[in-house]
């Protein structure tokens, strides 16, 4: 029996863990993880492709144009 | 036989490995088992009810699963552990307060009422929660761990970053602060 109100707080119920936490995690994380990948590609493989591929554009116009390579 | 082994390592050791898994792996899966009753708990007393707790509840684990890396092992693992869900948890509260006031501007009327001297609430029955809600944010967390859950000064001043002294006060002041509010309880 709690002396006074702030030690009755320990008296008070705390619900079961939910059954299904364990799999929101790991749903919640895979999304995170996902974005995140998303976010490395977005920032990283992007930017390296469209140059890649500018480059490539840019020397089919110039022999376009110009025949010269 | 691999559930054996891991029953035997240390909250560290499978931190350790966790930090050189690149997903979700049995280290971190094993981590989560061991420590959801105690985080749901925390976040269940620090948020009050089933839905907040439980998105806290997976928020901390993806926030331990992001910093993994970053747990140096220079406290134990649980201290770091609770402190990423105490950190969640203040964070929550803070925008449902901020949401809560923004949508319906009566959580200062509500603050202003439940600040009144106790004299004038004469015969009700003052609910605690409500009286804790009339605390800083800390003061009021730091109440609830110490008080619900039993944890000790030096788990606090560990949790919150702060020296062992630090924490007795401020949960003194908290109390002395309640206690001025609420003249007519016993705190």
């Amino acid at each position: 029996m709690a002396k006074n109100l702030l030690e009755s707080l320990a008296e008070r119920e705390v619900p079961p863990v939910p059954a299904d936490l364990n799999q929101r995690v790991h749903e919640r994380l895979n999304r995170a993880l996902l974005v995140s990948h998303l976010i490395d590609l977005a920032l990283g493989g992007v930017p390296y492709l469209a140059s890649h591929f500018c480059r490539a554009v840019g020397h089919l116009l110039c022999f376009t144009f110009t025949g010269r390579f | 036989m691999v559930l054996v082994l891991d029953a035997i390592k240390t909250d560290e050791e499978l931190a350790a490995e966790a930090a050189r898994e690149d997903s979700d792996g049995p280290a971190f899966t094993e981590l989560v088992g061991r420590h959801q009753e105690r985080v749901w708990r925390v976040c269940y007393r620090l948020l009050g009810n089933d839905a907040d707790a439980q998105e806290a509840a997976q928020e901390v684990f993806v926030g331990m699963f992001q910093n993994r890396g970053a747990f140096a092992g220079k406290s134990k693992f649980t201290t770091w552990l609770h402190s990423i869900a105490v950190r969640t948890c203040l964070t929550l509260r803070r925008a449902r307060n901020r949401r809560h006031k923004y949508e319906t501007g009566l959580a200062e009327q509500r603050l202003y009422e439940s600040q009144r001297p106790a004299a004038d609430a004469a015969g009700q029955a003052l609910d605690l929660a409500r009286m804790l809600e009339t605390l800083d944010e800390e003061d009021r967390a730091l109440l609830v761990l110490k008080y619900s859950e039993g944890y000790s000064y030096e788990e606090l001043a560990d949790i919150f970053h702060l020296s062992e002294s630090a924490c007795k006060m401020r949960i003194s002041r908290a109390r002395d602060e309640l206690q001025a509010r609420f003249p007519g309880h016993e705190l």
